[in-house]
């Protein structure tokens, strides 16, 4: 367990690194503390074009299918001096609202690979129920991967080569279940139980919110 | 015992008498319906050269002097058919020789019969299985083969007689296989066990002939003869045989045509061999006899395809069986692929312990520099 900002080991429960101050306080004072509606694909620099896009929202969308507890989001763009990609990580899956197909996923199983064009490059940063399975040495071996399709500018490739490597790495860890059969609502009130959104706001009567962690497990099939 | 028979000789003459003159009335009566013809002043007119028989004009009754012209002053010399009482038939004609001499000797055209139809492909049938074992009991000495008895007496002697001469003359034997039209060698029989073998014994040729479809004559041909000649004049000898085969329709005649021109190109392919003290024929190991086919000319390698079939079969099994294996291998990874996207992975859900304040994260990862260094 490091820091973010300076990599330097951190103890379970320490609110704040001792060595470098970096903490969630301290972020939201630079970033902000509001949370923040994201797209699952961030491009501020430009670089990823429509086709490639809309091909690494089909890879995240098979990636969610497989995986439903998780979802992984991509952010490419040039970061100021003062921040770091491990830290706008930091940030994101604390205060980012990922626009996913099912808005209940927590963040805590949340993936996000960051990229920077300028400083050429590239992070992982993971929610901490992933922590024990896409430890720093397999993410390491991750980036290490998609090394030359970075070089190469293409990083759209390599953002799709980094969720297989990702895929791998967690069905090793995860069971495999038979996908469960849609279930017809019990009780349908409006639009929105049927998965459709009113143009009139919302829809929903509270802000989008992650949903904070919970401790409760998932039923497993037998 | 009985006394001779006595006639009375005044009895005798007067019954003598009798009969003659009941004959002569009976004659009277004759020359009244049928005249005798009478004696012309003019000589019998030749017939036009061109005419079917022509020729053998000399030969009718009457001609005393043949090739003569005919003078004015030439006596008549007896009667002429055109006199003839208009009683007979009136199909009878001074042309039509073709009644009382034969056709060959007229040198002109039979009757002509019906162009025979090619025998199709389907109907085909093998020869009689109860036929084989004549076929290789057959004697050495007889080269022609015609367990069925199809040809007529007169043309099979005349056959064997030229087969016979043949084989005391040449290098090459002829042998003659007859079938009839819609018969055909069973795949399964092995020519060169005709005749008791004699067939690999020795340098020679076989011809399976049907009887009026010379064009499904077949040629066998010894070893030592495939490799003294090439596959294209061997395939034009059997094209030349079958073309003069069919100058005629009447069935002996194409095969007695068919075996005097194979006769004679036998004997101009003999010039082509080794010396007499070559090795015969027969070749451990291979085929004595190997037939004159198209398929040999398209390709030298062709032949070497069907020598080495067996193995060829093996090796085509062994690919289908690959091609099937690894087909096979394709539909069961796409059946667990599948199988794979009806799956989802559960992942284990540990306890989680806040750290630096962030409620779903503490910023773990991994970070890389790909600059060019």
């Amino acid at each position: 367990m490091k820091c973010p900002h300076c990599s330097r080991p951190v103890a379970r429960e320490q609110a704040v690194c001792t060595a470098c101050g970096f903490s969630a306080t301290a972020i939201r004072a630079y970033l902000g503390a509001d949370w923040v509606r994201l797209e699952r694909i961030t491009d501020v620099s430009g670089r990823l074009n429509l086709r490639e896009t809309r091909h690494l929202e089909t890879v995240l969308d098979e990636f969610e299918r497989r995986f439903p507890q998780c979802f992984m989001a991509a952010y490419c763009g040039a970061l100021p001096e003062t921040l770091t990609l491990p830290d706008l990580g930091f940030w994101l899956i604390n205060h980012g609202a990922f626009q996913t197909h099912q808005i209940s996923r927590r963040n805590d199983f949340a993936i996000v690979m960051l990229v920077d064009p300028l400083r050429e490059q590239a992070a992982i940063t993971v929610g901490y129920a992933l922590e024990p399975i896409l430890t720093e040495t397999v993410l390491s071996a991750i980036l290490a991967k998609v090394r030359t399709k970075l070089r190469q500018g293409r990083i759209s490739a390599a953002m799709e080569e980094a969720c297989r490597q990702i895929d791998e790495s967690l069905r090793a860890a995860g069971q495999r279940q038979d996908a469960e059969p849609e279930r017809l609502p019990a009780l349908v009130s409006d639009a929105s139980d049927l998965g459709l959104q009113s143009l009139r706001g919302t829809g929903r009567s509270q802000p989008l919110l992650p949903h904070a962690p919970s401790t409760r497990k998932l039923p497993k099939k037998s | 015992m009985k006394a001779p028979l006595r006639l009375n000789p005044h009895l005798a003459w007067l019954l003598g008498a009798i009969f003659l003159g009941t004959m002569a009335a009976q004659g009277q009566s004759i020359d009244e319906e049928l005249p005798l013809p009478r004696w012309e002043q003019d000589p019998p007119a030749l017939n036009a050269p061109d005419s079917p028989g022509s020729q053998f004009n000399s030969l009718l009754p009457g001609s005393l002097i043949p090739a003569l012209p005919p003078p004015a002053e030439l006596p008549k010399l007896g009667p002429r058919l055109e006199d003839a009482p208009s009683g007979l038939s009136s199909q009878i004609g001074p042309m039509d020789l073709s009644l009382f001499l034969h056709g060959s000797l007229l040198g002109s055209a039979r009757p002509a019969q019906t162009p025979r139809t090619p025998t199709p492909a389907l109907a085909l049938r093998d020869l009689p299985a109860h036929f084989l074992p004549a076929l290789v009991d057959a004697p050495t000495n007889e080269h022609l083969i015609d367990p069925q008895n199809l040809l007529p007496e007169i043309e099979r002697e005349d056959l064997e007689r030229l087969l016979t001469f043949h084989a005391t003359d040449a290098r090459i034997h002829l042998y003659i296989l007859v079938l009839d039209a819609d018969q055909k060698l069973p795949v399964d029989a092995d020519p060169a066990r005709f005749a008791r073998g004699a067939l690999s014994r020795q340098t020679c040729c076989l011809a399976i002939y049907p009887l009026a479809e010379p064009w499904r004559a077949r040629l066998f041909l010894s070893q030592s003869i495939h490799q003294a000649a090439s596959a294209d004049s061997l395939l034009d000898m059997a094209a030349d045989c079958i073309r003069d085969a069919q100058q005629t329709d009447q069935p002996a005649e194409q095969l007695s045509r068919y075996a005097i021109r194979l006769c004679t190109r036998l004997y101009w392919l003999q010039s082509t061999l080794p010396g007499a003290g070559a090795a015969s024929s027969a070749q451990p190991g291979g085929r004595p006899l190997r037939e004159i086919s198209a398929e040999a000319t398209a390709s030298p390698g062709l032949s070497l395809l069907r020598d080495h079939s067996p193995l060829l079969l093996g090796i085509s099994g062994a690919l289908g069986a690959l091609l099937i294996i690894t087909q096979l291998a394709r539909l069961w990874r796409r059946r667990c692929r599948v199988r794979h996207i009806a799956s989802v992975w559960m992942l284990p859900e540990p306890e989680i312990v806040p750290r630096l304040g962030g409620p779903f994260s503490a910023g773990a990862g991994a970070l890389l520099s790909y600059k060019r260094e």
